[in-house]
């Protein structure tokens, strides 16, 4: 299994800002790289992930992600806007679907996300749309993770 | 070193001096532990650098230590700075609280950290969690956790997941509705839990595919069931393929204060449960006073299969239970399959000190050299003998432990990342003395 680089050239790669801004990854792990940011126009949130990474899922209307323990299957992948996206506990923990930026979907709580059970989003707009289990991620996308990309 | 702990030595320096040079042991360096001045340590302090631990750790860079004063902290902390140690002064009186609210005490998503000499408490799922991540192909490589007290978390007490290279030591945990230590899903753990004490869990250890774990010279006790190394589906890299358990004491595993867990109610009221697991070892433990099985190897628990949506087990393999000491157990040894054959599958028992056995002479039928096809018969029959588990308890309502033991010399040692642990010599240890 490949080992990513350190966690602050990850956090780099991976971070996600505020909307507008687009980061770019740093490239390499070495100690003290920042990433570095450009202010765009426009509210799009852009991720940057590794191409290959991204799993297209823009040919269903409705997509099927399994939530395991600990992690979403597949954690990154891209839709249409206006797809319905449903998760499923398929793990024996509880988890949550929660997004980054606050208001990009409405989180699928853990109270309501028990094993076996099915939680719904509809995602639309423009732009990467991170995501994580508060229980088992963060913010910055390490642990239990994902980015949802609309397509264009 | 961080600037604002080189202006707090730089005061204490100047301070020093000007009271002149004071008489025996004032400011002087003690390797006698809590005498000793905190001085010095360069650590980010709490709260006298920074007002939370979480502060200390967005502060911190790696390699840092953050050392912990007495008092109880209502704060979720995430770590995600490489070669951290975060460190309470006194394990009993530096308290992480999550008043039943928050998720996690200390979660950990960076290689190299280190937890040590505190308390976490009263969380809804964990104590102190490191983790990597499987779906993104991270593992998280080096951790630690040493003389914490985890006690009413809502899962687990100390929890390693998609992590290889680590180690608890020195440990309490109960009232944990899983285990008070897990380790899960990784291929070469090469992690070591040792002087460990679990009691009034449901499970005191339960490790979730992950082979190459070792669990030596700790005590299982009071839980509804002791040590369980098991293989599930709902993880990855399944079947538990090798968890050494050796030297431990598992006593007394009927606890009905102990919370219960749907997930593993089968495995009430027994030790040591070899669940679906492959070349697990169990040698030299003293189990005793188990209403079920002192020691059992068997296929269950059973667990959807992602790829078929069917409920299965695993075969269980090779497994090898020697040596042990049992006595006061319903059934000191017992080996069960419930979906899988009656095979053997190379299952072996030798050289225990026991009574009583389910099938009746199990080391005569089961010897490491037997054939793994051999054919036991039907073993159904034990299923109806079993102790049933109690109702259920509320892990919030569990005992609080008592006082735990702390670090030698937490204000002086210095600082020792998370890392995989040294090789010990196994085949040394020695039953423990009933």
């Amino acid at each position: 299994m490949t080992h990513l680089p350190s966690r602050r050239a990850a956090t780099a790669l991976l971070a996600v800002l505020l909307p507008g801004l687009v980061l770019a990854g740093c490239g390499d792990d070495s100690e003290g790289s920042s990433p570095t940011t450009t202010a765009s126009s426009g509210p799009a949130t852009t991720v940057d992930i590794p191409a290959d990474k991204v799993v297209d899922l823009t040919a269903q209307s409705t997509v099927e992600i399994t939530v395991r323990d600990n992690t979403f299957e597949p954690s990154y992948f891209e839709v249409k806007p206006g797809t319905k996206i449903l998760f499923r506990n398929d793990g024996r923990n509880q988890h949550n679907v929660t997004p980054v930026e606050d208001g990009r979907f409405d989180p699928i709580e853990t109270a309501e996300f028990a094993p076996g059970k099915v939680g719904a989003i509809t995602v639309d707009g423009s732009g990467d749309i991170p995501f994580y289990c508060t229980i088992h991620g963060t913010k910055k996308l390490n642990g239990q993770s994902g980015v949802i990309r609309i397509a264009t | 070193m961080r600037t604002h702990v080189r202006w707090t030595a730089a005061l204490l320096v100047v301070a020093t001096v000007l009271a002149g040079c004071g008489d025996d042991g004032g400011g002087a360096s003690s390797d006698k532990g809590d005498k000793g001045s905190s001085t010095e340590l360069e650590a980010i302090r709490v709260p006298a650098d920074e007002p939370t631990i979480q502060a200390a750790v967005d502060a911190a860079e790696p390699g840092d230590l953050i050392l912990v004063a007495p008092g109880t902290y209502k704060e979720a902390v995430t770590v995600e700075t490489e070669d951290l140690v975060i460190r309470g002064e006194d394990r009993n009186k530096v308290i992480i609280d999550g008043e039943f609210t928050r998720e996690n005490g200390i979660k950990v998503f960076s290689d190299g950290v280190a937890v040590e000499n505190l308390t976490v408490r009263n969380h809804t799922s964990n104590g102190v969690f490191f983790t990597g991540d499987y779906g993104k192909g991270v593992t998280l490589r080096g951790y630690r956790a040493s003389y914490v007290t985890a006690y009413n978390n809502g899962l687990y007490g100390i929890y390693a997941f998609s992590a290889e290279g680590g180690q608890f030591d020195h440990n309490y945990g109960s009232g944990h509705p899983d285990s008070a230590f897990y380790v899960g899903q990784c291929q070469n753990c090469d992690a070591l839990l040792t002087d460990n004490v679990a009691e009034r869990n449901m499970l005191g250890y339960s490790g979730t595919n992950s082979t190459g774990v070792t669990i030596v010279s700790s005590t299982f006790s009071h839980n509804r069931a002791g040590i369980v190394p098991n293989s599930l589906y709902t993880e990855e890299f399944g079947p538990n393929s090798g968890t050494t358990i050796v030297g431990n004491v598992v006593e007394d595993n009927n606890s009905a204060e102990a919370p219960d867990n749907e997930s593993f109610t089968v495995a009430y009221g027994n030790g040591i449960v070899v669940g679906g697991g492959s070349k697990i070892v169990v040698e030299r433990n003293l189990v005793k006073g188990h209403k079920n099985a002192g020691i059992v190897v068997t296929d269950m628990p059973d667990s959807v299969d992602p790829s078929d949506k069917e409920r299965k087990t695993f075969k269980p393999e090779d497994n090898r239970v020697i040596g042990n000491q049992l006595t006061g157990n319903t059934i000191d040894l017992a080996y069960l399959t419930v979906k899988w054959p009656s095979d053997t599958f190379g299952n072996c028992f030798e050289d225990n000190e026991y009574t009583t056995s389910f099938p009746e002479g199990i080391e005569e039928k089961m010897t490491c050299d037997t054939d793994p096809s051999t054919d036991l018969g039907d073993l159904s029959g034990v299923l109806g003998q079993l102790t049933p588990a109690p109702a259920d308890a509320d892990w919030k309502k569990v005992v609080a432990p008592p006082e735990q033991p702390n670090m030698p010399n937490a204000l002086t040692a210095k600082p020792r990342k998370g890392a995989p642990p040294k090789k010990i010599d196994v085949d040394a240890i020695e039953i423990p003395k009933a």
